[in-house]
């Protein structure tokens, strides 16, 4: 197993007092697996991420639970070894590609800073693998490239330059929030593929954190659903997204529009977000659950296996 | 797959900067003002037949003639020719000491900004404290505590110009530690030392070289204030405040003596004010003036 998160609570400290972020969030990732994180805005996806990378605000809190990568616990780790492990163990793509590199440096001085740091190579070797690297994110004259500025670049291919960055050390788990949200569909496409490639590649192992259950369906082995912080429901992807467990994921993909049928209306969740100052006593989704019983609202129920299949697990009490 | 390479042409037209510093009238005359006081100062020793400090009794307190150009002071000595190897010094260490406070300063608030905690909490208060103070009086506690002589008054005003410095710098980082560059750099293991020379200085740089344009004037000032007290160069040097300092006791009956001087004085500090405001409405755009 290459990370494990057990019990993972974060809580924000604000004016208005404390807000649970995440709520016992536990999955595992196996070597090489590209899993999908989805959910809403607000849902916890990024919270996940960044805790893991030691990213989160000051004002936010690890109130619980760990994260074990390769067996150690990275919330305990020290200064020196949690830097060791970021870039060079754990990458990251952000969502943004317009404002995730350095404006006023070349992309190759960037990439060759980057290999410098996790690779022992001379400036010019680096200055070399930096090409290299550009290149095989499929970037056409990639000496031309290394030499522009960031500005000089469209967004998709600032988007892989971004992935270039993260790849270089090569981590073993590449965390990638919302990468393609930015960008438009046919470029969204390309990046999507590109990674796959890098994944099988290289065998990195993929956190893909998205609110397009399009792009999990395409990309992911494993698909994780949150909502309000919570993990709602876990399992292969072709098990969640055809045989949908928790009422939740159900609105999800029922709130998908349908290309074929353009007259049909939009269908959205009914209902907020609970209150997340305040969080309900039972089910997170209770208030906006078709099917919830009295129950829902009484007691929260556990993440357990749905049908007998060990892979597939569901918190609800309507299975 | 391949992907098609977009990359803009490259561009040849007329200098924006230069286009708006010529916009600027003000800013041109700040400018050539300059740059002549700059000139002579460098060729002074082929313009003038004199020295600065060789002493020639006869010919004291001679009114400004086409031998003497500002006249002679309470010893014979060329006025003008003092003046301009007075320029050498007071634009010299003007420059010198904004710049050197200007890089100190910058360094400081850049590690105060980003570190954060109690790091950041005690550089700031320590710089309270030097900001708390008038800045002229520190500076002469501390011209006059250390001895008065041309250094310890260099050192002082830098001491007292530090805190600016530190304060816009660290302003200026702890916006950009929120770049999401910034924050990637980050995610890839880049350490803090680098992040802070190669990510946060140089897009830091811009409000403190607008400082910096802005202050030399002002220190110029300074040097020549602390000339004037006697805290700054001792005679014979030729420094403007000092000059000031001797001759505003003979302005009734010699009005040549102080006044020329102190005109030397208003025209480079003035030449960099204007110069400063230039700068920034360029840099800056968004300020008011």
């Amino acid at each position: 197993m290459l990370l494990e998160i057990k019990e993972l609570s974060v809580e924000f400290q604000s004016i208005q007092g404390k807000l649970q972020a995440l709520k016992n969030v536990s999955f595992s990732m196996d070597e090489g697996e590209i899993i999908g994180v989805v959910g809403e805005s607000g849902s916890g996806k990024s919270v996940t991420a960044l805790s893991i990378l030691g990213l989160l605000e000051k004002n936010a809190k690890i109130t619980q639970g760990s994260v074990f990568y390769k067996g150690k616990d990275v919330l305990r780790l020290g200064r020196k070894e949690q830097q060791q492990l970021r870039g060079k163990e754990i990458g990251m793509v952000f969502q943004e590609p317009m404002t995730a590199l350095h404006p006023t440096m070349r992309i190759g001085d960037q990439l060759a800073g980057v290999i410098k740091r996790h690779r022992q190579v001379s400036s010019k070797e680096a200055a070399q693998l930096a090409i290299r690297s550009l290149a095989e994110v499929h970037i056409d004259h990639p000496e031309l490239v290394a030499g522009k500025y960031p500005f000089e670049l469209s967004g998709g291919m600032r988007q892989r330059v971004v992935i270039a960055l993260a790849m270089s050390a090569p981590p073993t788990l590449l965390i990638a929030d919302e990468p393609t949200t930015a960008l438009d569909v046919t470029i969204q496409d390309e990046i999507l593929k590109l990674m796959k490639e890098l994944s099988v590649k290289r065998g990195t192992a993929i956190m893909f954190i998205t609110h397009d259950l399009g792009v999990v369906a395409r990309l992911c082995n494993r698909v994780i659903v949150m909502y309000a912080g919570e993990v709602m429901e876990t399992g292969i992807t072709s098990d969640v997204l055809h045989r949908p467990a928790h009422p939740y994921t159900r609105a999800l993909i029922g709130a998908l529009p349908d290309w074929a049928d353009p007259n049909e209306p939009l269908s959205a969740i009914p209902g907020e977000t609970p209150n997340l100052f305040n969080r309900p006593a039972g089910c997170v989704f209770a208030d906006r659950c078709p099917q919830a019983l009295p129950l829902c609202r009484e007691d929260r129920p556990a993440l357990e296996a749905y049908q007998d299949n060990q892979e597939h697990r569901v918190a609800c009490w309507v299975r | 797959m391949s992907v098609q390479t977009e990359l803009l042409p490259a561009k040849r037209t007329v200098n924006p900067l230069w286009y708006k510093f010529r916009k600027n009238p003000l800013t041109l005359v700040g400018l050539v003002v300059l740059l002549f006081i700059i000139l002579l100062a460098i060729f002074v020793p082929l313009i003038s037949p004199y020295e600065p400090t060789k002493i020639h009794v006869v010919e004291r307190f001679s009114p400004p003639s086409a031998k003497h150009l500002f006249g002679t002071d309470e010893v014979g000595r060329d006025i003008f020719t003092r003046i301009l190897y007075g320029a050498r010094l007071s634009l010299g260490m003007g420059v010198a000491v904004v710049l050197s406070a200007g890089v100190i300063g910058t360094a400081i608030g850049a590690v105060s900004g980003y570190f954060g905690g109690r790091i950041d909490q005690i550089i700031m208060r320590l710089m309270d404290i030097v900001l708390a103070f008038p800045s002229l009086v520190l500076a002469m506690a501390v011209a006059a505590t250390l001895g008065p002589n041309l250094f310890n008054a260099l050192l002082a005003i830098a001491i007292i110009k530090v805190p600016v410095y530190v304060r816009l710098a660290r302003a200026e980082t702890l916006a950009l530690r929120e770049r999401l560059y910034v924050k990637a750099a980050y995610t890839f293991g880049i350490k803090p030392w680098r992040i802070i020379t190669r990510h946060i200085i140089p897009n830091a740089v811009t409000p403190v070289i607008i400082q910096v344009t802005l202050d030399i004037g002002d220190a110029i000032l300074m040097v020549a204030t602390l000339g004037f007290l006697g805290l700054g160069a001792q005679p014979p040097t030729p420094e403007w405040g000092a000059m000031i300092s001797v001759g505003w006791k003979y302005l009734l009956d010699y009005w040549w003596y102080p006044t020329f001087p102190g005109l030397a004085l208003f025209l480079a500090s003035c030449g960099f004010n204007l110069i400063g405001d230039g700068i920034r409405d360029i840099l800056d755009p968004k300020a008011n003036r």
